[in-house]
């Protein structure tokens, strides 16, 4: 479960230019929930995706991740939080170009030190349809291969989280449909909570709730 | 044109910082390069100006029957410059005896330009009762002398006129015709006078030299001068060989300089080569996205190139110049400042053309690529070379370090390079200056050596004449007692043989019955080398068996034998007879003696150092001198080693050296006098150069390189901070990030520094075989180590500094950057 208490992020603090990117946002996502954070552009819902991840620091406010506040841990256990509890699907993939489709969606688990199971990697890569890439180079896959990709790899640690940054927003209407598909499929067989921020309004149809942010602020939020 | 200006001005204006940067770079290689070579430039004048005032600008200096010779020489080289140089007579002084002479004549205006001969004081003679002397002749035949001081010489003319005369000394010169003429017939003059003392004395030239130079490309060979109608002979000027002889010429001056430049060209072009590349490439996308053809770009490119790099690189030239003109101009400059227009300009243009060439031929080749390679150059979906490189690994530390060495390794490779000429500069240089010390202490123990010969081997081929030609014991004593002596080893030797089987030495039927040999005698040779009682004194504290006392070996009939226990058994042992045969030169023929003598003492020398004067006097058979007295054998000393008390202070001794040498030279014998003392401070002095300039050199090569390898480090985890947020976010730890950078900068550091090494190590053992032959302990291994290691650790250091400044950033601003 993770529980988001009056979460404040201002951009340039202090300065002209101040902006205040999110402001005493507090909400509640339970385990094995699937979410997805809606607004305009600039309106904050990346911001409160990237602090859900612990990749950056609020000005104010906590995160808990159960019982842990992660906002209050130092740089190296949050590294090690993320690592073991969070999985990332990114808009540009982020993929490594020099590492092939293998070792991309290894990557997590190399770094974590960790036993993979050979049946887990193979069952992954069998519902994300990878099985004939696994060998090939980013380069050499579609937008939305390489996104399916990026899906393993963030859950190839069976991360308790899933944190997605718009993951169809550089992909093509089919290509979008079966990321969309998949992912869900994959939430509802692993149970990890799952975090979408998009604008993409098919996906408040098939999350479970669905949250609207506007300057900075939670301005809707219900159930589908 | 004019839209194209705009742009670049509107963009200049938007971009300030940047133009800055790479105006900084323009200006500082431009200045580094002008400095550099102007520096190089201003050595190389000095140098040659030096060379020029010791060994003259002639490039032949002939000895020729007549005036005729001449003629023909201007006939047949119409570029040829002459100075002609007459000798009218020798001089001696009549006040105190010396060997030295004075060789009188006259110079004319061509000669003494052509020949650097000129004045340190007073005037040039001007009546024929004046004269003007060479600096060191005069301090020597007349210590005190002053201008206007009369000189009495007694002079040897044509047709062997002989006169006494004074003369006035009008002027002191300075000492160029030692240098400039090797010859022992024909010698340059070394005292001037006026070209009216000829016709008042009514004298005949002994001989005439022409000092002959040849304007531009027309210099004939050596060949061609000596078969010219009238050359008696020719002096072609030895000045660059005698200079680089004693190393005193600009090589290595040239050669370090040309690494610096080389180096610090390299680093430079490689900085602001990089620095542009990724800018430039998405600038090209953006600016054909904005409808600008590849002609437009061309335009576009040329003229922001030039006008970005012109003036900065002016105003680089600018400072290099003054920078180095007022170090040359101090007081304290270690050479003159020397100027060309041409040379600058030179040097300006080879340090603004390869950079544009560069740069605009780099622009040309991002040109032809698309728009979207344009501007995914540097973009993680761009195509990527990483099928080149299989390497896979469970540990992401080694993974991807060494991924990102084989796909980004050439970026390191200005540090690579730079590091691995600096590992040779300074290998090397450690090497040869610790070469020439060993070469120095090993060759040349004594500071001064005499070797005494007739100058030629006795016909026979087999009996030595030399003890017989060799320095007499009252000039031995008169050294040995000079004040400036520290010590002296006078050596005499005797051929002899000794009747064993042992390596007989094959005479011939005829030579056995020259000698009084029988036929049956098998013989020997041995050598029985007499030296000074104090010599034996001396060894006497070494370790040795039996009576080794000068009184002892000074009967003829005691000798001491002397071995080195750690390469052959001794032959003989104290008590122990051996008789000897000498055959002797008397009255036109040969006289055998046989000497029965008793080993009165047995020195193992394993204990002596090889680099003692000693060691130099050592044989193996020996008693004192006096030996060769109480036997009636009149023989000389061959050789005389000195060494001096103080090495500063030898002018009187020198003074000595000299007269005897003459001395000798007028008897028919030939005293080599070699100034060890002056050799060993020179190769020192060279040896403490090259390891100072390997060291300055190395230090700031590897300073550039260390400077690279931060600068390429920096630009490497700001390329790619966007991948490091992201394996930040999976959850790559800072610890395993400096673990990824230290591996990626040993690796890049490590290579080059291991080539390195092996290459510098490769280049003394050669060096070794072809030039020095010195022990290969010299190596400078432990150097390199240290070298490698410091190096090391400072590219560990430099690779690290931007973890730190990154690690500072939110994961999520370094991943925003690339979405």
């Amino acid at each position: 479960m993770i529980t988001v208490n009056d979460l404040t992020k201002i951009y340039n603090k202090g300065k002209k230019n101040e902006v205040y990117a999110l402001r005493d946002v507090s909400l509640r996502i339970e385990d094995g929930e699937s979410v997805c954070i809606m607004g305009k552009s600039g309106s904050g819902k990346s911001t409160l995706l990237h602090m859900l991840g612990g990749l950056d620091k609020p000005d104010s406010g906590q995160i808990f991740f159960d019982e842990q506040e992660i906002t209050a841990l130092p740089e190296t256990p949050l590294s090690v939080f993320r690592r073991e509890n969070i999985g990332y699907v990114f808009q540009s993939y982020h993929l490594i170009p020099e590492l092939t489709v293998r070792a991309n969606i290894k990557l997590p688990a190399f770094l974590a030190d960790k036993e993979l199971s050979d049946w887990y990697f193979d069952s992954l890569v069998e519902q994300l349809d990878l099985k004939d890439r696994l060998s090939h180079l980013p380069s050499q896959l579609s937008g939305g291969q390489q996104q399916r990709c990026a899906i393993a790899r963030a859950l190839i640690n069976r991360p308790k989280v899933i944190l997605c940054d718009e993951p169809t927003g550089n992909l093509d209407s089919a290509s979008a449909e079966t990321v969309k598909k998949v992912l869900f499929a994959l939430q509802k067989l692993y149970r990890p909570i799952l975090v979408i921020v998009t604008h993409d309004a098919d996906f408040t149809v098939l999350a479970d709730r669905t949250i609207r942010i506007a300057d900075g602020a939670i301005c809707e939020e219900g159930c589908t | 044109m004019r839209p194209l200006f705009l742009l670049w001005l509107r963009l200049l204006r938007a971009h300030p910082k940047t133009y800055l940067k790479k105006a900084a770079l323009y200006l500082l290689c431009s200045a580094f390069i002008i400095g550099e070579g102007m520096l190089l430039y201003s050595f190389l004048c000095t140098q040659k100006e030096k060379r020029a005032m010791l060994y003259g600008e002639q490039d032949f200096l002939i000895a020729a029957e007549n005036e005729q010779t001449l003629q023909t020489i201007r006939q047949t080289y119409p570029n040829c410059m002459a100075g002609s140089l007459t000798v009218l007579a020798y001089g001696s002084t009549t006040e105190k005896l010396s060997a030295r002479r004075l060789v009188i004549g006259t110079a004319d205006a061509a000669a003494r330009d052509i020949q650097h001969i000129r004045l340190t004081a007073g005037i040039l003679p001007e009546t024929g009762a004046q004269i003007a002397v060479e600096e060191s002749l005069l301090s020597l035949l007349y210590p005190d002398a002053d201008l206007g001081q009369a000189i009495s010489l007694t002079l040897f003319a044509q047709d062997e006129q002989t006169m006494d005369k004074t003369f006035t000394l009008c002027g002191i010169l300075a000492d160029t015709s030692s240098n400039q003429s090797q010859s022992d017939t024909a010698p340059l003059p070394n005292a001037l006078v006026a070209d009216s003392f000829a016709k008042e004395g009514n004298l005949s030239p002994l001989y005439r030299l022409y000092a002959l130079t040849f304007a531009g490309n027309t210099t004939p060979t050596l060949a061609e001068i000596e078969n010219l109608p009238g050359v008696v002979s020719v002096q072609p000027n030895d000045g660059a060989t005698l200079s680089a002889a004693l190393g005193l010429n600009e090589g290595a001056f040239v050669y370090l300089s040309a690494i610096a430049m080389g180096a610090a060209a390299v680093f430079f072009i490689v900085c602001i080569f990089t620095t542009e590349k990724k800018d430039r490439s998405e600038q090209i996308g953006h600016l054909k996205l904005g409808g600008l053809t590849v002609a437009d770009l061309k335009r576009y490119y040329l003229w922001s190139i030039f006008a970005e790099l012109l003036p900065a690189s002016l105003v680089g030239a600018g400072l290099g110049y003054f920078a180095v003109r007022w170090f040359l101009e101090r007081d304290a400059a270690p050479f003159a400042f020397f100027f060309q227009p041409a040379v600058l300009l030179l040097l300006w243009c080879l340090s603004v053309l390869p950079v544009f060439l560069l740069l605009y031929g780099s622009c040309l080749g991002e040109m032809k690529a698309s728009v979207l390679q344009n501007l995914l150059y540097y973009n993680e979906v761009a195509p990527s070379t990483a099928k080149k490189s299989g390497y896979t690994s469970n540990n992401p530390v080694l993974l991807y370090a060494i991924k990102s060495y084989q796909l980004n390794g050439e970026s390191a490779g200005s540090a690579a390079v730079m590091v691995f000429l600096s590992l040779i500069l300074f290998g090397c240089g450690l090497f040869c200056a610790a070469a020439f010390r060993q070469r120095s202490a090993q060759i040349m123990p004594a500071d001064y050596t005499l070797v005494c010969s007739s100058g030629f081997y006795d016909s026979t081929g087999t009996i030595a004449m030399d003890p017989y030609y060799g320095i007499s014991d009252s000039d031995v004593s008169l050294l040995g007692n000079h004040p400036q002596v520290q010590t002296i080893a006078a050596i005499k030797r005797l051929y002899c043989f000794s009747h064993e089987d042992s390596n007989p030495v094959p005479f011939t039927a005829e030579e056995r019955k020259t000698f009084g040999f029988t036929q049956q005698e098998s013989l020997t040779p041995r050598l029985i080398m007499g030296v000074n009682p104090s010599f034996l004194t001396r060894l006497a504290a070494l370790p040795h068996e039996g009576n080794l006392t000068s009184e002892a070996l000074s009967t003829g009939t005691a000798v001491l034998y002397t071995y080195d226990s750690r390469s052959e058994t001794p032959t003989w042992k104290a008590g122990d007879t051996i008789v000897l045969t000498a055959v002797l030169p008397e009255n036109g023929s040969w006289r055998r003696q046989d000497l029965t003598v008793t080993v009165a003492a047995c020195l193992d020398t394993a204990s002596l150092s090889e680099n003692s004067m000693d060691a130099l006097a050592i044989g193996e058979l020996m008693w004192s001198s006096e030996s060769f007295s109480a036997l009636q054998m009149p023989i000389d000393s061959s050789f005389l080693y000195l060494s001096v008390k103080n090495p500063d202070a030898t002018e009187e001794l020198e003074g000595l050296l000299a007269n005897l040498s003459d001395w000798y030279q007028n008897e028919g014998k030939h005293l080599d006098v070699r100034q060890n003392l002056q050799e060993r401070q020179q190769l020192e002095t060279l040896a403490n150069s090259l390891s100072l300039l390997s060291a300055i050199g190395a230090t700031a090569l590897a300073v550039f390189s260390l400077f690279a390898m931060a600068l390429h480090s920096n630009l490497k985890v700001n390329q790619r901070r966007s991948l490091w947020g992201f394996l930040r976010a999976v959850g790559l730890q800072k610890g395993d990030f400096r673990r990824i950078l230290l591996l990626e900068t040993l690796l890049e550091v490590g290579i080059p520094l291991l080539l390195g090494t092996g290459a510098a190590l490769g280049i003394c053992v050669l060096l070794n075989r072809t030039f020095f032959s010195v022990d290969y302990g010299s190596l400078p291994f432990t150097a390199l180590m240290l070298f490698d290691l410091i190096y090391l650790a400072l590219a560990a250091f430099a690779g690290q500094l931007p973890v730190h400044r990154l690690y500072h950033m939110p994961v999520a601003v370094t991943i925003r950057e690339q979405e």
